[in-house]
């Protein structure tokens, strides 16, 4: 039915109105976290969406969300909710194969970690974070682009531990707030649906 | 299974070398192919048998996908993976589902006539259940959702209007949390081949 319902996105070239300007595109992404807080955890993987409209012939703007899961050792899980947006600047005023950019944003994150013994014994929290990086379209036509974006994402809030107490799983909440930053790599396939304006 | 996949594509492309009295006369009606067309949707169902890469452990799949084809170069296709059986008595995998949306670029955009060589990218999420060892006991898992990604190279020949063959090599990556067993990666290696039909939506 999603494959159908494309059908319907007209293929041919983008009529454009003027500049590059008032594009609109959608796509899907894979997200792969290299390293987080705890020293336990494991690298993650994620599944999410991105749409984009662009502001200028060099600026666009990326707003994303992305669902990640990660290990903390062999005895809690760790799942992300991102959600969020990147200002996108091409350096470069020409569109080409290849197209670099450099990207800061913002954006909002859920956390809950679980124990795998107790699902039922968990803790969560909410942060906010703010994100920079290097990314780079590969214009595979003049609609679709394939893009690999590397960048890094501090958040700030409340930290979550989880550690063994009495011999059991504890997950603690800590008062205050701290940095806790991540590498993030985004693989991502985007498709030109309009110009807005 | 790499050897299976390659002997298959040799003697495939054999097949149609000699089948033809003169390479002079035949590539220009083949150029001319235009099956493969932007309006282009493609879909088919098969069997599909599958490597775990972490464990040494063989899967069967029936595996479905659909496929809209934005024009000559890229088409946007969603894969499905329903989990049939192991080749073991005893398998890891319970039962799973994987399921897969986005986009392959296809190479030949001039050059081989009915032939469309293909590489794909597709996000993706996995519903999994497996067979976890617990203080020496085997019991079933909960079932774990977990993003997921597939990489794929294909190879098809379009025969007629309506159908093509079609083979398939998919890599996917996923890995289980949250189980009292520990995490798993759960990476397969799966081969598809089949019959896949085909209709056009667009008329120009």
């Amino acid at each position: 039915m999603l494959i159908c319902s494309i059908g319907a996105v007209k293929s041919q070239e983008l009529q454009q109105k003027g500049g590059q300007g008032g594009i609109f595109s959608l796509g899907v992404r894979s997200t792969f976290s290299l390293f987080n807080a705890h020293e336990d955890e494991s690298n993650g993987l994620g599944l999410g969406g991105q749409f984009r409209i662009q502001f200028a012939d060099q600026v666009n703007s990326d707003w994303f969300f992305d669902y990640l899961k990660s290990d903390l050792g062999d005895y809690a899980s760790r799942t992300d909710y991102h959600i969020g947006w990147s200002v996108l600047y091409y350096p470069l005023r020409t569109p080409s194969r290849l197209q670099p950019y450099i990207l800061a944003g913002h954006c909002f994150d859920y956390t809950e970690i679980r124990s795998n013994f107790d699902r039922d014994n968990r803790d969560d929290r909410l942060s906010s974070a703010v994100q920079a990086g290097l990314g780079v379209h590969v214009n595979l036509t003049p609609r679709f682009d394939l893009s690999f974006v590397g960048q890094y994402m501090i958040h700030l809030g409340s930290e979550l531990d989880a550690h063994y107490e009495n011999g059991a799983l504890q997950f603690h909440e800590h008062g205050g707030s701290s940095m806790e930053g991540h590498l993030l790599f985004n693989v991502g396939i985007n498709y030109k649906i309009a110009d807005l304006w | 299974m790499v050897k299976l996949f390659s002997i298959c594509c040799f003697v495939i492309f054999s097949l149609q070398a000699y089948s033809q009295p003169s390479a002079k006369f035949v590539m220009g009606p083949i150029l001319k192919s235009t099956y493969r067309a932007q309006g282009l949707i493609a879909a088919s169902a098969t069997f599909s048998p599958s490597i775990m890469l972490n464990r040494a452990s063989n899967n069967f799949y029936l595996s479905g996908f659909a496929e809209y084809h934005l024009d000559e170069k890229v088409s946007l296709r969603s894969d499905n993976f329903y989990y049939l059986n192991s080749s073991e008595e005893s398998s890891f995998v319970d039962n799973a589902f994987r399921t897969y949306f986005g986009a392959y670029y296809h190479l030949n955009q001039r050059s081989i006539g009915n032939w469309d060589v293909k590489l794909g990218f597709q996000p993706g999420i996995t519903f999994m259940r497996i067979h976890e060892s617990i203080n020496g006991e085997i019991q079933i898992s909960r079932t774990v959702t977990s993003p997921s990604f597939l990489t794929s190279l294909g190879f098809d020949y379009y025969v007629w209007k309506y159908f093509h063959f079609f083979t398939n090599l998919t890599y996917m990556n996923s890995k289980l949390s949250g189980l009292i067993s520990g995490p798993h990666k759960t990476d397969e290696l799966v081969f598809s081949a089949g019959l896949g039909f085909q209709i056009k939506t667009n008329r120009n």
